[in-house]
């Protein structure tokens, strides 16, 4: 115990100079970071506020049940999340860690090592729920009655929900790591598939059985009886939002004895997690070590031929740089495992489309879902660039000299990386968006300046990721977590969601009008090109901006 | 005292480390060599418990390194090729944090680190952040991390990488003291010139076996050569 002890002491050291070395930067730098933190926090606020508002002025009568099942609805689908994010965390950081390795070397018992290192995802949990959680709880607050324990308890419920997540993941991590040493690349896979697959086999039915009801009331029941798992007795996350709403209830013991029930399961999952470490986590990590002779010649080489083959028309060095950033992705699981998450649940929302009975549905209704599909596929493409291509030139890190010295232009080397971003961006959101509007048959210049659209978010997103990415790298971390919750990280994700503000919103209206009956002829062809004549403009700014001073800044970057 | 016995190591089908034996006796400087991929660092890293060998075990000072490891490590010292330093911490507290795990006093660590860095000359950067060390400096300051809890074993990999000559120079009268004190220091390098300097025994590993152990003038007549350390190297590892 009184190694771990020195190792948190340690983990606060660090942390405390990185926020003096923080506070001590230039104050626009300062200002910027905890201005966009509130901005943000204040946003997410704002918008369970208005959600809560809305369901207490127009379901009066059974919004009491419709919170019970939205909170309950959340909290599962945050610990699976979280579970699925704190494993994929706490493999890299247990197995792949130089820190990890370094502290085998001294004579620390391996389990606490395990309990110090696989407690790095808590740090992103407790970000996650910050700004999800507590907004969600305090908008809570401000529009239900509420009483004075209520706050204490939702803060003490999800510091334990946090914790059960990360021992969750981190049991995880320990089994894939203790049983499956040699094929971790395939468990993370099945997992990811398991998951998306599951939420497939669940959705279907449900999608089908709206269909049939037409959105009446025994449709709605047949969806609230379908969802009711997330309010089993045996899930932690009903015990969360259990826990919550009997505080403010006024509940007082039913509130007291599901957050020490909640307590006990995370003090025994923490038992069992560091007793399994005892036993198993040295032997994994030493197996994990002799993994390395993996041969990648075979059906890989022939796929990476074909891929080569489908490049020729780029220049042979840009090819070469394209392709190493797509070896660099796909062979490393932790990065397209998430990539595959994202885009599959946005997969299984477009592909269930058909299963909806669009065909009754008024043209209005077909152009709003059609327009809200355009805005949520871009602002799933902000969080993925953000997430996967802003931390393309960082994770680079002490290798990057080998790009400095390679004969060509740096600015060629960023626009390599901006290609292959844009080019793989836009085959995943375009497809989609293709389908969804094929599956609401609308017709095919709405489709073609869907696609305009996306292409033009494609360029701006992934101009602004690289060029950021460029401008504020962290070459000092091989961790795309740390990369992405950096200041440019920051700014990056802000700037992604002005830019899709401003690109989306000059041809919202003029296809809406239209899909309408609203605008017809010359002022709809004039309204539509004007819109994609600005939302071009936006796109080449959002572009070339950024990818311009990106460049000069990689040239002159010292190594 | 390092003993090696019948150490094996296979990954799939390939041998990186094939039946080696061998001692490293207290107060010897055994200097490990071999090409690229011999096997040198995987034989290391059984060493010091960082992998597990397929077959056979390796004893530090009597204890074995697979099950009774935590008494192994705290008599142990290993300093990497690339070393891990915590680039947020300085470079002093980064010493009091290892003192600390291999439990040195309070008292002790301070006298100790201040021997260390008068010793290496980290005077002038000790109290900077380890984020702003050259490579010479940071391995100065791992150096004298795995010195400072007087370690009875050291294993060492490619020391002189990054330390002008006075660094190393400083390097090898220290190891030479060490080794006065009676601990068993395994390196390992490709620097010949350092190991001739400094070796009383050389082992040379290639394609996982040891293919000469002894003295040097034992490995110059088994490569029947009595030139220089390059040419017995050369003639034993050749295809």
């Amino acid at each position: 115990m009184r190694d771990l002890l020195l190792l948190i002491s340690v983990r606060f050291r660090i942390i405390r100079h990185g926020a003096r070395e923080f506070l001590g930067s230039s104050r626009l730098r300062v200002t910027v970071v905890i201005g966009l933190v509130v901005f943000f926090w204040l946003l997410m606020f704002a918008m369970f506020y208005d959600a809560f508002r809305f369901l207490h002025g127009g379901f009066l009568g059974i919004s009491g049940i419709l919170i019970e099942y939205l909170f309950a609805f959340l909290f599962v689908s945050l610990l699976v999340m979280m579970a699925i994010s704190d494993a994929i965390i706490a493999y890299a950081s247990l197995y792949r860690s130089g820190e990890t390795e370094f502290l085998h070397s001294l004579p620390l018992r391996a389990e606490n090592t395990f309990a110090y290192r696989g407690a790095d995802s808590m740090v992103f949990s407790l970000w996650g729920v910050g700004t999800l959680v507590i907004p969600m709880v305090l908008a809570y607050a401000a529009i239900f009655p509420t009483t004075w324990y209520f706050l204490p308890f939702a803060l003490a419920l999800s510091v334990l929900f946090i914790l059960f997540a990360t021992e969750l993941g981190a049991f995880f991590a320990l089994v894939v790591g203790l049983f499956l040493p040699r094929g971790h690349r395939k468990a993370l896979i099945g997992l990811a598939v398991a998951a998306v697959g599951a939420a497939v086999l669940w959705g279907v039915p449900i999608g089908a059985k709206l269909q049939e009801s037409k959105f009446n009331e025994a449709g709605i029941r047949y969806v609230i009886n379908q969802i009711s798992f997330c309010q089993h007795w045996a899930l932690p996350s009903h015990w969360v939002s259990r826990g919550m709403l009997a505080a403010a209830h006024g509940d007082l013991s039913e509130a007291a004895f599901l957050t020490a029930l909640l307590l006990a399961n995370v003090l025994f999952l923490g038992m069992v997690t560091y007793r399994f470490a005892f036993y198993g986590y040295r032997l994994s990590w030493c197996a994990s070590r002799g993994m390395s002779r993996r041969s990648l010649r075979g059906p890989e080489s022939v796929f990476w031929k074909a891929v080569e083959g489908a490049l020729l028309p780029l220049p042979l060095r840009l090819r070469q740089l394209v392709l190493k950033d797509m070896k660099t992705f796909l062979r490393d699981p932790s990065q397209w495992s998430q990539f595959l998450l994202f885009f599959g649940l946005l997969a299984l929302y477009v592909l269930n489309l058909p299963r909806f009975n669009l065909d009754q549905l008024q043209p209005y209704w077909h152009s709003m879902i059609a327009l809200l599909n355009l805005g949520a596929a871009c602002l799933t493409l902000a969080t993925l660039t953000t997430r996967f291509v802003f931390p393309q030139l960082s994770l680079e890190g002490r290798r990057i000299w080998i790009l400095g010295l390679l004969p060509l232009e740096r600015k060629v080397i960023l626009w390599g990386k901006f290609l292959f971003a844009t080019a793989g961006t836009f085959l995943i959101s375009g497809t989609l968006i293709a389908l969804s509007d094929l599956f609401l048959k609308l017709p095919l210049w709405a489709l073609a300046a869907h696609l305009v659209v996306t292409l033009c978010v494609c360029c701006g997103l992934n101009g602004l990721a690289v060029g950021l990415g460029a401008l504020y790298p962290q070459l000092g971390t091989d961790n795309p977590s740390k990369i992405v919750s950096s200041f440019g990280g920051t700014l990056n994700l802000i700037c992604s969601i002005c830019f899709i503000a401003l690109a989306a919103a000059p041809v919202v209206a003029p296809l809406h009008l239209k899909m309408i009956g609203k605008l017809e002829g010359a002022p709809f062809a004039l309204g539509i090109g004007a819109g994609l004549g600005v939302v071009a403009v936006v796109a080449a700014l959002a572009t070339l901006i950024p990818m311009l001073a990106g460049a000069r800044a990689f040239a002159r970057m010292e190594f | 005292m390092i003993e090696i016995r019948n150490l094996t190591k296979r990954f799939g089908q390939t041998v990186a480390v094939d039946r080696l034996s061998l001692t490293v006796e207290p107060g010897e400087l055994f200097v490990f060599l071999g090409p690229n991929g011999a096997g040198k660092t995987t034989t290391i890293k059984m060493i010091t418990g960082l992998l597990r060998p397929t077959e056979g075990e390796v004893v530090l000072c009597g204890h074995d390194v697979q099950t009774d490891y935590m008494a192994a490590k705290s008599l142990l010292s290993y300093v990497p090729d690339q070393p891990f330093l915590y680039e947020k911490l300085t470079g002093r507290e980064f010493l009091h944090f290892v003192g600390s795990m291999y439990g040195v006093g309070k008292q002790r660590r301070r006298g100790r680190i201040g021997e260390l860095t008068e010793r290496f000359e980290m005077g002038g950067f000790l109290d900077q952040p380890g984020e702003t060390y050259s490579h010479g400096m940071k391995q100065r300051l791992v150096i004298s991390a795995a010195l400072l809890h007087e370690p009875r074993v050291i294993v060492i990999d490619e020391p002189m990488v990054g330390l002008d000559p006075k660094g190393a120079n400083t390097l090898k009268r220290t190891l030479k003291e060490e080794t006065e004190r009676g601990v068993a220091i395994f390196m390992s390098t490709h620097t010949l010139a350092v190991a001739e300097e400094t070796a009383e025994r050389v082992g040379i590993i290639r394609k996982g076996a040891l293919v000469a152990l002894g003295t040097l003038a034992q490995v110059y007549e088994s490569a029947q050569t009595d030139q220089r350390l390059e040419e017995a190297f050369l003639r034993l590892t050749e295809e």
